[in-house]
């Protein structure tokens, strides 16, 4: 279920106006009880006792407010006694906190039950106290202290009651853990760490490298320290860039071990960091904690430390997440805006002191609490891109954006005094050490201060983007054409008509889904400018000659010399006539191949190459002509058609007057 | 509020209590602010005291429609004495005569597709494990799409408590809507 798509929905309706026979309904009721109340007022008379009672309770709400904030907490109690008992807004919540502060703490503990039912949270933290006041352990069961039923009035508040009693310091196990949620903030702070431990538990199975040498939680620390400085407000590190600023810092742990397998164990780290290998890229802990009833419950807590964001192109860079910045900075839900101050006057301090090696680390941290502002902006901004109605612009945000403004302001001054101190000692310093320190703060510095700018600008645009987003998401009105449900609207329907009347539909569809197709056609222009395209400059020389390796070339002839050697023997008969028949019965006898030699050859004799005999120097020629018979295959290995008569004929070699075609004739 | 002004001081002869001009205005009320209210009292309740304690207050509203009508929010005040009378309702033994009108929960949300029928019973089923006060702040503010300080108004606790309760509903609604989905019960 996408809950904010489904509650986009749910607000259409409920902000629709009511339709007629709606309207006509509620008004008959209203006009239906009317009738009853004229035709028997007492039957109402329970109704106007309770509007009285609701008017006077939300007036001694108001007063009881006031009288809160005047000091004067006896009336305060009295007055918001009355409106808690009818239940009446956050009554409950701050009768209770005013009955603790007159040590109340009976009454204020069973003030705190019924605001906890209601949804108070923060009742939990003053039972506590009230508790531990009382010196009582926690309930153990789920219904103590609970109001069932009609809600208990607490005993009223006795004048001078306050009797002195043992208070107890410290957290008793049960009772007060229960609902101290700094407890829960430890835990999960404490499981944030455990993906950095798992590292060292876990280097052991690395097959390809002996990891012992390797301090894997530093690595991971540094890691993660590299992607939160790479981090700005649209981009991050890619993951090669900070695997190539890791691998130094792993270097320095091994540098007897090759460059690759350094590169390979900041891979390693980085991977387990994003926890690939894990369908959704969550570290998941459990923790437990005793809830208000005194049960102790099991959570999950789901975190992740650098979390892979795509960018505007096709790339991937990583972010560090709030917790990666918790873990690294130390502090959990930390305000950033207050930590941001007490990281600055310390910084400042340190630096007036001379003490740079301090003022360093305390540069950094000004600087992780820089990035965590601006990530802090960066969620409104992605909110209200998404929905602007999930963030508050009426009044919330541009409250948010006005002191983060006034906060960058104020940071720009104080980053430029502190940088124009620790230049000063960078310039004064006649020690290359000290001067090397305050060399590295002023880049911190300075970085810090580029965020700045960087997160101003972001927040100027920010009422911008609202309105651009606005405009978009709330006046761009109803789709204009409804989406066209392929699987109920045509594929269901078309599988139950037969395939004729279905191809009509479904030619229809994939005509107009599949749209234009380019045609293949030669561009006139196109075609001018390949051919007026001057010709590239070619090389004068084609760069060195390479001589070219000749393989062996294998033997593939069918026919060997011996083959050879016996076809002469056999096709040399001078001045006598056999017919081919006979010498491939001859030829059939002595070996398998030798008839089609034999065959190939006769068959060349048809028409004998007188010239080339004379050429070589032969004596005499083969020459064959036509028998009329045919050769019965049988009996000659294979060989079969027309017979021909055989004969060796003497070449003559004529005188130099004659000419060729005469030469040709004697032949 | 309703002291002096009840139906005694309209017309015997007409029953129906208000001038024209006051009831076109109470129906216009009706019109624009029914499903919202409706919506808050009704949504994520699986009882009917809403709807009646709803019922009353619109009561209410129409014998003094004339100093009603005239108040910054009519359906803030509206909703808190629908509030209040539910508070009573619900600590009270709750004797009342079955319902026999018409089920104004459920039209009250139109006609829905069968996936949003079963969404919001999903939905339903959550909200009904929020706290009173969580669950109303998410219904006013999520569900009907007010802002936080109508929110504040209606409930009369302060801007901040509204934010704060909103955030904690919204956490834990997702953490057991997706509980849920996925029929994990890692969470009490």
């Amino acid at each position: 279920m996408n809950l904010d798509e489904f509650l986009r929905r749910e607000r259409e309706i409920a902000t629709a106006p009511a339709d007629e026979l709606t309207v006509r309904r509620v008004v008959n009721r209203v006009q239906a009880e009317q009738r009853r109340t004229l035709a028997s007022p007492e039957a109402f008379v329970d109704m106007r006792a309770a509007l009285g009672r609701f008017a006077k309770a939300e007036q001694a709400l108001a007063d009881g407010r006031r009288a809160e904030e005047n000091g004067d907490l006896i009336k305060a109690a009295t007055l918001l006694r009355l409106a808690a008992e009818e239940g009446l807004g956050d009554a409950t919540l701050r009768l209770a906190g005013v009955l603790t502060k007159l040590q109340e703490y009976d009454e204020a503990l069973r003030w705190c039950a019924v605001a906890e039912k209601e949804g108070f949270e923060e009742a939990a933290d003053l039972a506590v106290r009230c508790r531990d006041a009382l010196g009582q352990p926690a309930p153990l069961r789920k219904h103590d202290d609970r109001p069932t039923g009609k809600i208990r009035t607490p005993a009223p508040i006795k004048e001078h009651a306050h009797v002195d009693r043992p208070r107890h310091a410290g957290r008793s196990l049960g009772p007060s853990s229960s609902a101290d949620l700094g407890l829960t903030r430890r835990l999960k702070a404490l499981a944030c760490t455990v993906p950095l431990h798992e590292l060292d538990a876990h280097k052991k199975k690395l097959d390809w490298t002996d990891a012992s040498v390797y301090q894997m939680a530093e690595i991971a620390m540094h890691t993660i320290d590299q992607v939160t400085i790479a981090m700005d407000f649209d981009t991050g590190a890619a993951h090669d860039d900070v695997v190539d600023r890791v691998s130094p810092f792993v270097a320095a742990q091994a540098p007897d071990r090759a460059v690759d397998e350094h590169q390979r164990v900041a891979r390693w780290v980085l991977e387990k960091l994003i926890n690939v290998g894990i369908v959704d890229r969550v570290f998941r802990q459990i923790y437990g904690e005793i809830d208000a009833a005194g049960d102790y419950q099991r959570r999950t807590f789901d975190f992740k430390l650098l979390r892979e964001v795509p960018g505007s192109g096709s790339d991937i860079y990583l972010r560090a997440t709030d917790e990666a910045i918790n873990v690294l900075v130390g502090a959990l839900d930390t305000d950033v805006e207050s930590a941001q101050v007490a990281a600055e006057v310390k910084l400042e301090n340190l630096i007036s002191r001379g003490r740079l090696t301090d003022a360093r680390l305390a540069a950094e941290q000004a600087r992780y609490r820089t990035v965590q502002y601006g990530e802090m902006l960066r969620h409104k901004l992605d909110a209200t891109s998404r929905d602007v109605r999930l963030v508050d612009w009426e009044q919330e945000l541009p409250e948010m954006l006005d002191s983060a403004l006034d906060h960058i302001e104020g940071r720009f001054k104080v980053e430029h005094a502190i940088l124009r101190n620790i230049t000063d000692a960078r310039d004064e310093s006649d020690e290359p050490e000290q001067k090397g320190r305050a060399a590295e703060l002023v880049d911190i510095v300075n970085d810090c201060i580029r965020r700045h700018t960087q997160l101003q600008n972001r927040l100027q645009s920010a009422r911008a983007l609202f309105r651009g987003e606005q405009d978009r998401q709330q006046f761009s009105g109803p789709p204009q054409r409804a989406a066209l449900n392929l699987h109920g609207q045509l594929l269901a329907p078309l599988l139950d008509l037969p395939i004729v009347d279905a191809v009509g539909p479904l030619e229809g569809f994939f005509r107009a889904a599949s749209g234009v197709g380019a045609v293949e056609a030669v561009s006139l222009p196109a075609l001018v400018s390949m051919l007026l395209r001057p010709v590239a400059d070619r090389d004068r020389t084609a760069g060195p000659v390479v001589s070219p390796t000749l393989d062996v070339m294998p033997d593939a002839s069918r026919f060997t010399e011996e083959h050879w050697r016996m076809s002469d023997v056999l096709l040399d008969f001078p001045g006598e006539v056999r017919t081919l028949a006979a010498v491939l019965g001859v030829a059939a006898s002595l070996d398998s191949h030798l008839p089609v030699l034999v065959a190939l050859r006769a068959s060349n004799a048809c028409s004998p190459a007188v010239n080339t005999a004379v050429a070589r120097g032969n004596n005499s020629v083969l020459v064959a002509v036509a028998s009329g018979g045919r050769i019965d295959p049988s009996r000659t290995g294979g060989i079969g058609g027309d017979d021909l008569i055989l004969t060796t004929a003497e070449v003559v070699v004529p005188s130099d007057e004659q000419d060729l075609d005469e030469r040709e004739d004697i032949a | 509020m309703s002291d002096g002004a009840g139906p005694g001081g309209n017309s015997d002869s007409d029953d129906l209590a208000l001038p024209p001009d006051l009831q076109a205005s109470y129906d216009e009320f009706i019109r624009e602010q029914y499903p919202r209210m409706a919506h808050i009292m009704l949504y994520g309740r699986s009882d009917r005291k809403g709807e009646d304690a709803l019922q009353e207050a619109l009561f209410v509203a129409y014998q003094d429609w004339k100093a009603v009508s005239t108040k910054d929010s009519p359906s803030a005040w509206v909703l808190r004495v629908a509030r209040h009378r539910r508070y009573h309702l619900d600590n009270r033994a709750y004797e009342r005569e079955e319902p026999t009108g018409l089920a104004v929960a459920d039209s009250a949300f139109g006609s829905d597709t069968a996936e949003a029928v079963v969404d919001r019973a999903e939905l339903r089923r959550a909200l009904d494990q929020l706290p009173q006060r969580l669950r109303e702040v998410f219904v006013i503010c999520d569900v009907t799409g007010s802002s936080t300080a109508e929110a504040a108004v209606t409930l009369d606790i302060t801007h901040s408590t509204v934010r704060a309760h909103l955030a904690r509903a919204r956490a834990r609604l997702r953490r057991l809507l997706s509980e849920s989905n996925t029929g994990g019960d890692c969470e009490p």
